[in-house]
Formats: structure tokens, sequence, C-alpha cells
């Protein structure tokens, strides 16, 4: 019995997960541009870069889409994906709150220069690539 | 209350049925990493996915799963 063989669904979750890294990368350049700032040329670079990436995405999910709908309703109900998910999105609301509290407790010593919107976009950007982060790390098995 | 864990023999079970992981798994509807994940004790099944396996094996949930004494906490009492 060779048990460790590849099949449909392996391949089909190895395809999301590819994707799921793209989309981190996505996520972090963004965050790049945010904490950097940026000017019109970088804007530009930036832009071009994403569009790449989520070409490439495209292209790679083209293969997931053909895929059989049975086979892709597994891999998206599967109880092992689901308990990743679950564990990533625990664990990514307790890095927003740890990050929140951490910045509270430092803005009392150091001030910081960060606009509301600056501020919401960072926490939003820090919880997506946590959130992305950890699901990658428990999907793993 | 003495500290207890799920154990499984889903392993045995499934080579006296002569099926593959990736069989089983077709047979119950779930990806070969779940019932890899259930056989090495790292994922513990829903009822529902345990019911289906058991199903799918032709016998009884209770043969397959079993609670056992966690000997890795009754060493450190």
């Amino acid at each position: 019995m060779r048990d460790n063989e590849d099949n449909a669904t392996d391949k089909l979750v190895r395809n999301e997960r590819r994707g799921i890294w793209l989309a981190l990368a996505v996520v972090l350049a963004l965050a790049s541009t945010l904490v950097m700032g940026s000017d019109t040329r970088r804007a530009l670079l930036t832009a071009t870069a994403i569009a790449i990436v989520f070409a490439v995405i495209w292209l790679a999910q083209s293969r997931t889409r053909i895929a059989r709908q049975r086979d892709r309703d597994v891999v998206t109900h599967d109880e092992l994906r689901q308990a990743a998910l679950a564990h990533a999105y625990r664990w990514a609301f307790l890095v927003v709150l740890a990050a929140l509290a951490g910045f509270c407790l430092s803005s009392t010593v150091v001030a910081f220069d960060l606009s509301a919107q600056m501020l919401a976009a960072l926490t939003v950007t820090l919880g997506v690539s946590a959130f992305l982060a950890l699901f990658l790390l428990f999907d793993r098995a | 209350m003495p500290a207890e864990r799920l154990a499984n023999h889903l392993k045995v079970a499934r080579a006296e049925k002569h099926l593959t992981q990736e069989a089983l798994a077709e047979l119950v509807g779930t990806t070969r990493k779940s019932i890899n994940a259930i056989e090495m004790q790292r994922m513990v099944p829903s009822t529902v996915l345990a019911l289906k396996i058991a199903r799918a094996l032709n016998t009884s949930v209770e043969h397959l799963f079993s609670l056992v004494a966690d000997d890795e906490h009754a060493e450190r009492r």
C-alpha cells in the first residue's frame, strides 16, 4: 500500500498554498510601501509588481478551477484545514491585540508621528499577514 | 480525574480492509492528509467524520477510537 503518493487533493492543497504564499508577498509589499512611504515612481513599480504577482496567482489557480468540483469541496471542507484556519484566526487575533497593546504602552514613552489612517492600515496589514503566515504554518502537516 | 487521550486503531482497521489512506479519504470525502493526521494522532476527527470512517471500514466508532490513560501526564504526577 502506497500511502505517501500525491493525489488530486494533495495537488490542490499544494496549489492553494502557493497562492497563499503569493498573497502574503502582496500584503507585505503593500505594507512596505506604507512604512517606507512612496513617491510616484515607487508607487508605479509597486503596482506593477503587484499586478505581476496577481497574474501569477491567477495562472496558478487556473489549475484549481479546472479540478473536479468534488475534489475542491473535499479540500475546502477538510477538517485538518478547518482546524488550521481556526488556529490561524485565533493566533492572528492575539498577535494584533498584542501589537496594539505594545503600541499603547510604548507610545507613553516614545512619541509616534503616525496618522489614524496609517495606524488603521498598519493594523489591517499586520492582521492579514499574521493570519496568512500562521495559516501556512498550521496547514503544513 | 485522570488525564485521558483519544487512541485509535484506524491504521490496523484500514490495513485489514486493504485500503490506502487515499482510498479511505476518497470513500469518506476528506483528504489523505486528514486520514494521516488522524492515524498519527495529531488530529481528533469530528463525530461526523468518525462515523463516516467507521461506516467505510464496516465497523463501529468504538472499535476504531477509545479513551486511554495519558501515560505522559500520569508520569508527571
